[in-house]
């Protein structure tokens, strides 16, 4: 029970310090909009979906840049109490919506140097990455324009964002999705006049199980490490072209190299323990913060409702 | 009856250019970025001062006849015979984070129960002048800055152990390749045969990092939170670990004094000289930021 309850209160904002958060504690497929609250629920019992309730201890999804950063030479209470101050009042004054890896976004920013009268520039992309604890929390969006592959990071906090835009909310299979670098950009690829598409009141947040297939070699990084163990969404049609990268693969998976240890993190509780936040502070925290997004939530979901229509079930 | 003469509270000078006051002692607690209204960011160290109070004031001339003052051993601000700085008094003593007395032994708690506080943690002593002096007793706070103005920030630098030439003195090394036998990041030459036919003293190489009291100075203030009593500094470089002290105080830099700072406009000096008073802490608002810096309750940056 114990693994359990540790691994469920991983999300993706820890750890972002102490390299990568861990990728396997994410276990599976997760309907936020009608998680059941682990306090409540046990193993054996399915999850029930019948209302729209989002426990306070799925905010950790929702909102990752509230915790803070684990590591804890860097833990300060004051000092994260008047960051997430500082995000509540932005929050006030721009709508930063919930959004995954996976999601299509559309975000502008006030440029000086803009030819638009407005001094604006609007990027669409779909978010590769996002990290980042408190004021510092950013994302990656990606797209691929006359077939050049472009990303931006923004900084979710940054004022001079004036609307970011959740297009299509869904959520990826992967915790990021670097190996678009090296696919075809179709998969990356987010036409500049999408709609916006609201889903209905209650409906979970789509899963993009599209299982991408990887250009051949030469890539950014060695995908053929890692597929199956940290990422499950693409494919390699050559994984072994010429006996050298056989031999050099079954070496690197061998016990106690670097593969091998690869595939051992998702045992390491001590890890997972390392780079999480305890409950009680996380509990503590959205007692804090929770009132006012909801709020906020609340008065998003009136201007939504009037928007809404239903998503066609052809991909796009 | 009337009150005896050594309990009547001092009186509060005013300020004019060139006087010194006390600083105070802050935590570092974090850094955050905050951003300008022209749209650039600017990481900021977060110093909470925390439970400061004035400990003691010691003229000078304590001083002029002491171990100090010995040739040799003079501060360049202090001393028979260098009138150097001849404006400053004397020396005010702030101490900060009242523990338990039982800690300390009976001398160090009458250093404290002498103006009525419980033994604080740390101390530090500022030069003031005449007009700089506050009654001990009297708590400090962050008020006592003001948005905009700088500061030097005085503390102990993080440790990083033995380390060689290259990240001690910023020496250059050698190639990793062409040759280069067993020395890539050795110091190299360190002095010729022929002038002393030694090395020198003073040669620079490998040693211990860190762990030393320095100054930066001319950090501005960017943003006070009066009621948590934190300062916002600009740079997120200040010197030591989350949790360290450090000595916080008006800067001595020439061009960022309050008198010489035209742009900034502080020439009129900070509010409140020589500190915020217990009285004058109500009509503070809860925060206060520098002129450049985009507060977040405000809407968006438009370059329209």
């Amino acid at each position: 029970m114990l693994a359990q309850q540790v691994c469920s209160l991983l999300g993706k904002g820890c750890g972002s310090s102490v390299g990568r958060v861990v990728r396997h504690s994410v276990t599976g497929v997760r309907n936020l909009a009608n998680q059941p609250n682990p306090a409540t629920q046990s193993e054996d019992e399915p999850a029930k979906y019948d209302s729209h309730e989002i426990s306070r201890r799925d905010y950790r999804f929702i909102f990752p840049e509230f915790l803070p950063d684990p590591k804890p030479e860097w833990r300060n209470a004051l000092a994260e109490k008047l960051v997430r101050q500082d995000m509540l009042n932005r929050r006030d004054q721009i709508e930063i919506p919930e959004f995954y890896v996976g999601s299509s976004l559309s975000v502008t920013v006030s440029d000086k140097n803009s030819p638009h009268p407005n001094k604006v520039s609007r990027f669409v992309g779909k978010c590769i990455d996002r990290g980042g604890t408190g004021l510092r929390a950013w994302f990656t969006l990606r797209n691929v324009i006359e077939g050049q592959g472009v990303e931006f990071m923004y900084q979710m906090y940054n004022p001079t964002i004036l609307k970011i835009e959740v297009l299509r909310l869904m959520r990826s299979i992967d915790e990021d999705l670097y190996y678009l670098r090296d696919a075809p950009p179709e998969y990356s690829t987010v036409p500049f006049d999408l709609e916006a598409e609201i889903l209905p009141e209650g409906a979970p947040v789509p899963i993009d199980d599209t299982v991408v297939a990887l250009n051949p070699r030469p890539w950014n990084r060695n995908w053929d490490k890692h597929i199956g163990i940290v990422y499950k969404g693409y494919t390699i049609s050559d994984m072994y072209p010429t006996p050298g990268k056989c031999r050099r693969m079954s070496r690197y998976m061998a016990e106690n190299m670097a593969g091998w240890q690869m595939q051992t993190l998702k045992y390491d509780m001590m890890r997972d323990y390392r780079n999480t936040i305890p409950a009680e502070e996380q509990d503590a925290i959205w007692e804090e913060v929770a009132d006012k997004l909801e709020t906020r939530d609340s008065q998003m979901r009136k201007v939504a409702a009037k928007r809404a229509f239903i998503r066609p079930t052809k991909k796009l | 009856g009337p009150l005896k003469e050594e309990f009547a509270p001092w009186t509060r000078g005013k300020w004019e250019p060139g006087s010194r006051r006390p600083g105070v002692l802050a935590v570092k607690i974090g850094v955050q970025p905050l951003w300008l209204k022209n749209g650039k960011q600017i990481l900021c160290t977060l110093l909470h001062v925390q439970d400061n109070h004035v400990v003691k004031f010691q003229t000078r001339d304590k001083f002029d006849r002491g171990y100090v003052a010995e040739k040799g051993n003079m501060p360049i601000y202090t001393g028979v015979g260098n009138r150097k700085a001849a404006n400053l008094t004397g020396f005010v003593t702030v101490g900060a984070i009242s523990t338990d007395p039982q800690k300390y032994t009976k001398d160090y708690c009458g250093l404290f129960s002498q103006c009525g506080l419980a033994p604080k943690r740390h101390l530090a002593r500022f030069p003031v002048t005449d007009n700089g002096v506050i009654q001990p007793g009297t708590p400090i706070s962050a008020a006592l800055f003001r948005p905009g103005q700088y500061v030097d920030v005085y503390g102990r630098t993080q440790e990083r152990g033995f380390q060689g030439g290259m990240k001690r003195w910023g020496f250059a090394g050698m190639p990793a390749t062409h040759g280069t036998t067993k020395s890539h990041r050795r110091i190299g030459h360190i002095g010729s045969g022929c002038d002393k036919s030694r090395v020198w003293p003073g040669q620079k190489m490998p040693g211990w990092v860190g762990g030393m009291y320095k100054w930066m100075k001319g950090l501005r203030i960017l943003r006070i939170n009066y009621a948590e009593n934190v300062l916002y500094v600009s740079g997120h470089a200040v010197m030591g670990k989350t949790g360290d002290i450090l000595q916080v105080c008006d800067t001595k830099l020439h061009a960022k004094r309050f008198e010489n700072c035209h742009k900034e406009g502080l020439t009129d000096g900070p509010k409140y000289f020589p500190t915020a008073f217990p009285e004058q802490l109500e009509e503070l608002p809860e925060e206060e930021y520098c002129d450049k810096v985009h507060d977040f309750k405000s809407k968006s940056i438009s370059h329209v």
